[in-house]
């Protein structure tokens, strides 16, 4: 990198601090209202048995997800014809552009994650099992994954009409494929490995230890002993993910950073696609 | 000793009047020995390179061992020169790569940019002949040149603008103290110290160093320095360098699998401290122009800026400040943070802080946006954020100025302002190129714009073709009008409310300007 792709970098973020603090503090502001309306209805069963602490935190995975997508969604797309084509037709890197796109989302990422884990926290604050601090890193890398992922999208579509379409159907896929609301096998399971919220359910389960809360219906059936099934009420698929202690969540952390330097440069190709000039 | 043979047998079998892109002035500056004056000869036509023998009298004619009889051929084409290395036994080394008889390259006409150096020598270049020739091909090179000689000193030898510098060099890009050449025992090490793109060594940038062997000769801005036996022969310009040079046969784009032509035939020159006004009806391809000088467009014939072919120098065309009709700042910042911001990514010139903020001041006082500096550029007026697209422009400190109807909009006092205000870039050398519809409301066209570049849409074939190029009185004679406004009244098609002789006067012109 040499110094006018470093110099870029530090004037288009420091653009990007003076241009988007305004609808920064209203992604934030909206991130509240509904982290606060989630925990609302889901704080009863968490922590307390396995199913209801993993509905729980789908919940939170997928309040993560969506803050993340919503920062940067129509960032790219709604500057990239009448101005970003016409500085890269100039001098600008698309490199350097959306190197200091992803920085000023750092920021806002880490301000969303320390308010999104607070509410949490308080939330559960008599019943959390896991470190707080493990769950404060998860939830940022969460959004801030979800955040590069939609600069991807952001980058490839040619206006905020296209992005705003294209929205529900990676928020869609996200929710299909974690694994919780339905058992995965073939193609959709191989999907499922390129997924944020599958990740994201792995790194929470494992931090909670959800496995060893034991399930709702072990409680339920406690009264007619010997109808357990074979291998207990929480299934192998699920000791397998979520009881694996402290190592899948570091694995989980490595993946949501691969996770972001791959969109990094998926976001940069699909600009510089979007935006090179097509000699009519 | 080089001798022009004469008469000079100009062969332009090439140049076809129908294509009609008449090649710019080129010139081979040749150089044989450090004690001799470099020798310039006019490449005007097909001419043939080697040693003269009774029985053999070529084009031009080089006393040397080291050349063979018929060592090479310079062509001419529509689209620019051309080199052939004509079975010569040492072959032709053309900006450090080898062209030799027993190698397939040699066979083909090598294309020649400005710029580009020529070398007939040893085929292993270490062991140099000591009658080696080196030749550059240039189409920037101003004949009134002078050329002087100094030899080297043992320590460093600065080059620059500074009559400090052993190497005193005059041009208007030329920093104080912009390269170092120092003595080595086998030639000399040359560093690029000012860390600008204005240094070639072998017609390709040089930002740190290089060995420079007897005999090579390396380009600083528009000099050429000749390096030999510890002394260097160079020119000094005496007059500022060329401007914009578009020689356009052709822009096409590709239409549903078919080539489509949009213009044609437009050769228009702009020098420094010109501003041109584009006018045409609609659809005769003044945008189209524009975005073909820029690089936006398939076109066939040679754009230079500098005397420097656009083509393959993308950072040329990057160079021009280029307003287009939609404004591309974003509204939501101050404008002193916008222009600030470009000036510091964009600006040429090196500034110290207080400088910059001298200079962009100066600038937005310029434009009259002084006082509003510190407004969101959204809450400006249109006029005004038009004036602040420009201003962000000229922070750039660009040499070449195009603007897409920046005064739409406007109402007839804000567009006066703003022409004034280009008219004001343009007064200290700056080449400003502008499409206007309003040009009509502005009083005194002639004392504005100094040239009027006029496109036509042809009736026969719908493509766009230069109708007239020249100063505002020019045309109002060539066109035989009172005003500019009546112009396009001519030109304009009959279903336009025009009097349809577009073709009438592009033939006119085409006639009295056969290769533009």
């Amino acid at each position: 990198m040499d110094n006018m792709a470093l110099l870029q970098i530090q004037i288009y973020t420091k653009k990007f601090f003076r241009t988007l603090r305004k609808e920064s503090i209203v992604s934030i502001f909206i991130g509240i209202i509904i982290t606060i309306l989630v925990m609302t209805v889901t704080e009863n069963g968490m922590f307390d048995h396995f199913e209801g602490t993993r509905s729980g935190l789908f919940s939170l995975v997928c309040v993560c997800i969506w803050i993340g997508i919503f920062n940067s969604i129509q960032l790219v797309c709604r500057e990239k014809n009448d101005i970003v084509k016409d500085e890269l037709d100039k001098s600008l890197r698309a490199s350097s552009y959306m190197a200091a796109h992803f920085i000023y989302q750092f920021f806002l990422c880490m301000i969303q994650s320390v308010i999104v884990c607070a509410i949490f926290l308080l939330y559960m604050i008599d019943k959390l099992s896991g470190s707080p601090i493990a769950y404060l890193i998860t939830i940022f890398l969460v959004i801030y994954a979800s955040d590069a992922m939609a600069f991807v999208i952001s980058s490839a579509v040619p206006n905020p009409i296209v992005a705003m379409t294209v929205m529900p159907l990676l928020l869609l896929i996200q929710l299909v494929m974690a694994d919780v609301l339905f058992e995965l096998s073939g193609i959709s399971e191989v999907i499922a490995e390129f997924t944020i919220s599958k990740w994201s359910m792995m790194a929470f389960g494992n931090i909670g230890d959800i496995c060893a809360l034991g399930s709702s219906m072990a409680e339920k059936m406690s009264d007619m002993p010997g109808i357990e099934p074979k291998g207990g009420w929480i299934s192998q698929a699920n000791l397998d993910k979520y009881g694996g202690g402290f190592g899948d969540v570091f694995l989980c952390w490595l993946i949501f950073l691969f996770f972001i330097a791959a969109f990094y440069f998926l976001s940069v190709a699909a600009l510089k696609l979007t935006t090179r000039t097509i000699k009519k | 000793m080089i001798r022009k043979s004469m008469p000079a047998p100009v062969k332009r079998g090439l140049i076809t009047p129908g294509h009609g892109v008449a090649p710019q002035n080129a010139y081979l500056i040749i150089f044989t020995d450090i004690k001799k004056e470099a020798t310039v000869i006019k490449l005007d036509g097909n001419m043939s390179l080697g040693r003269e023998v009774p029985g053999n009298t070529p084009d031009i004619s080089l006393d040397s061992p080291i050349v063979s009889r018929k060592h090479g051929l310079f062509t001419v084409n529509f689209d620019g020169f051309y080199y052939q290395d004509t079975d010569s036994f040492n072959g032709t080394f053309i900006n450090g790569i080898l062209y030799k008889r027993d190698e397939n390259p040699c066979r083909k006409p090598i294309k020649l940019n400005d710029g580009d150096v020529l070398r007939l020598d040893n085929r292993d270049v270490r062991n140099s002949h000591a009658d080696a020739v080196t030749i550059v091909f240039s189409t920037s090179y101003d004949k009134r040149s002078k050329w002087r000689r100094a030899k080297l000193k043992a320590a460093s030898n600065p080059i620059g603008l500074s009559r400090k510098n052993l190497l005193e060099l005059d041009s208007s890009q030329m920093a104080y103290h912009y390269a170092d050449v120092t003595l080595q025992e086998t030639g000399c090490m040359l560093c690029n110290t000012a860390h600008r793109n204005n240094i070639w060594y072998n017609n390709r940038p040089m930002t740190g160093h290089c060995f420079v062997r007897s005999k090579d000769v390396f380009r600083v801005n528009q000099n050429y320095l000749f390096y030999d036996k510890g002394e260097i022969l160079y020119n000094i310009c005496l007059v500022t360098e060329p401007g914009l040079d578009v020689h356009l046969a052709e822009t096409h784009v590709a239409d549903k699998m078919k080539k489509k032509v949009l213009l044609k035939d437009i050769h228009v020159t702009i020098d420094k401290g010109d501003f041109a006004l584009i006018i045409g009806g609609s659809g005769a391809g003044k945008s189209t122009f524009m975005n073909s000088v820029l690089g936006k467009y398939n076109t066939i014939g040679t754009i230079s800026i500098g005397g420097r072919p656009t083509s393959g120098n993308s950072e040329l065309t990057s160079g021009i400040a280029y307003v287009p009709q939609t404004l591309p700042i974003r509204k939501e910042e101050r404008l002193i943070d916008v222009v600030t911001d470009t000036c510091i990514l964009r600006c040429k010139r090196k500034m110290s802080k207080t400088q910059r903020t001298q200079f962009i001041m100066n600038t937005l006082d310029s434009l009259g946006l002084k006082g509003k500096a510190n407004m969101e550029i959204k809450k400006l007026s249109g006029g005004e954020q038009r004036r602040a697209a420009i201003a962000n422009e000229v922070v750039t400190d660009a040499d070449i100025f195009f603007l897409d109807e920046p005064d739409s909009g406007l109402d007839p006092k804000s567009g006066i302002e703003l022409m004034n205000n280009l008219k004001a870039l343009s007064d200290i050398g700056k080449m400003v190129m502008l499409i206007s519809h309003n040009y009509a409301s502005y009083p005194s066209p002639e004392q504005i714009y100094t040239k009027v570049i006029i496109l036509a849409k042809s009736n026969r074939d719908g493509i766009g073709r230069l109708a007239f190029c020249g100063s505002v009185p020019e045309a109002l004679d060539f066109f035989d009008v009172e005003a500019l406004k009546d112009i396009t009244k001519l030109i304009n098609p009959v279903s336009e409310n025009g009097e349809g002789r577009a073709d009438e006067f592009v033939e006119k012109y085409r006639r009295m300007h056969p290769y533009g």
